[in-house]
């Protein structure tokens, strides 16, 4: 295996990289886009080790940080709701012009999930996206209007308040939408890509990684794009920070097995939306 | 500003790292130390800020992880404090000296980092700075140790936190015996022998550092006038530095090194034997 820090231009900025590649060619690619707050190779070095680990299957790697992050060039003051699918895109075309592959797959964690699935669904050579707990849910109606009419002082004030609070959370529970660019880039990666979204217990139902409203959405799209999807429970809990040896073991097992599967097989054998998990999970 | 990953070999591993030159000769290269809680660029990418400032008066900077972190090979279970890393902090500058062709070294690091550059500047005749962020200067007292050895560390801390005049009570006993930490004051006096050393702290928790800067500075009062003249010790007007948590404590920090660096390094070029060979 070997590794070559590199600088991939984009936009007048520079995004630094880490391309893996394994010691004889490679058969496929992965590009890593980690979530905001961690480095390219991500807490504790998982994505790291997820590279060693392809790498010892033939499949090269790369993983960068977003402009204005980390070792990249640029500048930024806030991340976006829009994946930042353009750089995604420019480092994995420079990774496979590197190692001579035009068969890849992508994985991310939370806004790094937005962007593999993003740019699953705009580049044909991508034949798959793995997002670790994806944030698919968004405030409702109701959260929206009361967050333009007097900012985030009304959640405060209702949230400070037992008996209000009390009152909310059914409210709560009810006020939530689908994060639309989640949902389109899914149904478009669907349609010709697998995607497999990785989960622990603690989020599938709760906050903005709630599962729900994509769920319900699922069985509207055709079946072929329902066979291409899947849901998999890890753990319990901990997958949000890769906090303990166990979830990390978990993820990059699951991960590589995944990986070698998409690139290996070009035709889909699954049920329709198969759920599974390898612990005693809600989802089977 | 031109900047350059790199992997350098250091035993069987390989420490990532990221060289930034400035368009001509460098007057120096300046080691840039990560820790486990942030990668060589460091939160804020206040490292990688750093390194353009310094190509901006004509320095060379190369930062770097730690191995078994971030994208350096290897693992690390655990990172003790009461060891730096002077042996990789060496494969680094050498190979940094190697690379820009210039001898003459500053290091720059928080916490642990901060330990490691000032022992790497205290064993390398070349480096005329070290510039040391929160540096952490006191070891437990004799008081604590003490009692922290005969029960169960934690347990006793969790009871004492809840009491407050147990808390309060502690809080003074704990202060007998502070004494500075081997890893900072080992290398100080040999660092000082030939380089210049800024620590450098916020506001933050400024009562119980009223303990540790008496003991610091009684320490380098023993030096010689040359050496005391090269020590400083500055607390900027900020709050945040433990985690660059403000930009204010992100421009001070990176103002204060930049001026350190740019006052001690040579103005004039000082190629290494291997640049002056080629």
């Amino acid at each position: 295996m070997r590794e070559f820090g590199v600088f991939v231009p984009f936009a007048g900025e520079r995004v630094a990289a880490v391309l893996t590649v394994p010691d004889d060619g490679p058969r496929g690619l992965m590009v890593f886009s980690p979530g905001p707050f961690a480095p390219r190779s991500h807490r504790f070095q998982v994505w790291a080790l997820a590279a060693q680990r392809l790498a010892e299957h033939g499949i090269a790697s790369i993983r960068w940080d977003y402009p204005g992050l980390h070792d990249s060039t640029g500048s930024i003051t806030e991340i976006g709701e829009d994946a930042p699918v353009a750089e995604a895109m420019a480092v994995a075309r420079f990774a496979m012009a590197a190692t001579g592959v035009d068969r890849m797959v992508a994985a991310g964690n939370c806004y790094g999930a937005h962007a593999s699935l993003a740019l699953t669904a705009d580049l044909p050579e991508c034949v798959g996206a793995f997002c670790i707990l994806p944030e698919c849910a968004q405030a409702g109606p109701l959260k929206s209007l009361l967050r333009r009419a007097g900012g985030r002082k009304v959640g405060a004030f209702i949230r400070s308040r037992p008996m209000l609070a009390r009152m909310a959370r059914p409210i709560r529970r009810f006020d939530v939408g689908t994060r639309r660019p989640v949902a389109t880039s899914l149904e478009a990666s669907l349609t010709r890509a697998s995607v497999i979204f990785v989960y622990d217990e603690a989020h599938l139902r709760t906050g903005p990684t709630d599962f729900t409203k994509i769920e319900q959405r699922l069985p509207e799209l055709p079946e072929s794009s329902q066979a291409r999807f899947e849901l998999r429970v890890l753990a319990p809990m901990g997958l949000d920070k890769f906090r303990s040896v166990d979830v990390q073991r978990d993820v990059l097992t699951t991960l590589v097995a995944w990986a070698r599967d998409r690139l290996e097989s070009p035709a889909e054998e699954r049920s329709p939306m198969s759920l599974t998990t390898n612990r005693r999970g809600t989802a089977t | 500003v031109t900047e350059y990953p790199v992997f350098i070999p250091c035993g069987e591993e390989h420490l990532a790292a990221v060289i930034s030159v400035p368009d001509g000769p460098p007057r120096g290269v300046v080691v840039i130390t990560g820790v486990p809680g942030g990668p060589r660029s460091h939160r804020h990418q206040v490292w990688s800020q750093a390194a353009e400032r310094l190509v901006a008066i004509g320095v060379a900077s190369v930062r770097w992880d730690l191995h078994g972190l971030y994208d350096s090979t290897g693992s690390a279970p655990e990172v003790d404090m009461r060891t730096s890393l002077v042996e990789e902090a060496l494969c680094v500058a050498r190979f940094a000296q190697r690379a820009t062709g210039v001898d003459t070294l500053a290091t720059a690091g928080n916490c642990l980092a901060a330990q490691t550059g000032l022992a790497l500047t205290a064993v390398l005749p070349e480096s005329v700075a070290a510039v040391c962020v929160l540096p952490p200067v006191l070891g437990e007292g004799a008081v604590r140790r003490g009692v922290g050895h005969a029960v169960r560390p934690k347990s006793w801390m969790g009871w004492v936190r809840t009491r407050p005049i147990v808390r309060r009570l502690t809080r003074t006993a704990g202060g007998i015996g502070h004494h500075v930490r081997a890893p900072l004051m080992q290398p100080l006096a040999p660092a000082l022998g030939h380089a210049a050393v800024l620590f450098l702290y916020d506001e933050k928790h400024l009562a119980s550092r009223s303990r540790a800067f008496p003991k610091v500075r009684r320490l380098v009062g023993r030096a010689s006038a040359d050496q005391q003249a090269r020590f400083d010790l500055r607390v900027l007007p900020v709050q945040g530095l433990d985690r660059f948590g403000t930009v204010a404590s992100q421009e001070a920090t990176v103002d204060a090194l930049v001026e350190w660096v740019d006052q001690w390094l040579p103005a004039g070029v000082t190629p290494s034997p291997a640049a002056r060979s080629r």
